[in-house]
């Protein structure tokens, strides 16, 4: 397992539990935190996180 | 929109790497008209103060950047000990206690940011250090632990080659070692009254076996949405 994404499932896994969306720059991680289920949750990048983010503002 | 950032993303608005100086405005933007909050994990903050390779002023800068964005009044807890307080009510029948810290630890925390701040990262409280110290064993303590579930387990679980069959897997595999991580927690016998999918319903439990999936996923999508199905949140509000 690579350090960064050990690293990732612990944030992913405070994440799931507190938030609706899990944002991480490591891309790798995206391959498997959205395999399993898990109502109203979503895992994204940086650059969509945050051009949602804009895009609410513009609403 | 409750919002998560991984250490790694924080890293990435701080060195404006697939961002811009107007994003980070907008985004804070977003957040005082409260259409996007951002919970601060204590794991975001130990990763960043701790981090030997920043001088006092990057780390200070980091910080200030950290809790510019986020709400840092209340802290999440290490994912240690989440996992296991999420698996310790189930076997008494409670309800998940909660994401956020609370006690001594969030106390010596709150405080030694307030100080970081003040003296520009030059003054460390002990006991926020020590706290900070004592969440970065316990990550590297549940990462040790992973290593071993996923060397250990690997025969047992070994998740499908092809993408299209991991519903089933997960169906027929993770309950059990849902319960063996209860084991692994303290709460085996009395989460055994439960039952797997008690313990799946679980966000954290079920993010935990996400992970434990991941070695032979090939597909990666760019935005990952999760499938409806109803669990347990342990986030308090």
């Amino acid at each position: 397992m690579r350090a960064e994404e050990a690293n990732e499932i612990a944030h992913a896994i405070t994440g799931a539990a507190a938030a609706d969306t899990f944002v991480t720059a490591d891309a790798r991680t995206l391959a498997w935190v959205g395999r399993v289920a898990i109502d109203e949750m979503r895992a994204t990048d940086l650059k969509r996180f945050l051009m949602e983010t804009a895009r609410s503002q513009a609403d | 929109m409750i919002a998560y950032l991984a250490t790694s993303a924080f890293g990435h608005l701080y060195r404006k790497i697939d961002c811009t100086a107007a994003d980070v405005g907008a985004l804070r933007k977003a957040i005082y008209g409260r259409n996007v909050s951002i919970p601060l994990g204590l794991h975001n903050l130990e990763e960043i103060v701790l981090a030997r390779a920043l001088s006092p002023h990057a780390m200070a800068a980091q910080v200030r950047l950290l809790l510019s964005i986020s709400n840092w009044r209340v802290l999440l807890k290490p994912c240690g000990r989440l996992l296991a307080d999420d698996l310790r009510a189930v076997g008494a029948g409670a309800q998940a206690p909660g994401a956020f810290l609370r006690g001594a630890m969030q106390s010596a925390v709150t405080t030694g940011i307030s100080e970081i701040l003040e003296s520009d990262g030059e003054e460390l409280n002990d006991d926020f250090t020590e706290a900070l110290e004592a969440a970065r064993r316990e990550r590297e303590t549940f990462i040790a632990d992973l290593g071993e579930f996923v060397a250990e387990w690997t025969a047992r679980f070994a998740p499908p080659r092809e993408s299209a069959a991991f519903e089933k897997y997960f169906a027929s595999k993770a309950p059990e070692a849902a319960a063996e991580l209860a084991a692994r927690a303290g709460a085996g016998a009395e989460c055994a009254r439960y039952g797997g999918e008690a313990l799946l319903a679980l966000r954290s439990v079920r993010m935990w076996w996400a992970r434990r999936c991941r070695s032979r996923v090939r597909s990666a999508p760019r935005t990952a949405r999760c499938a409806p199905k109803k669990q347990t949140r342990s986030r308090t509000r």
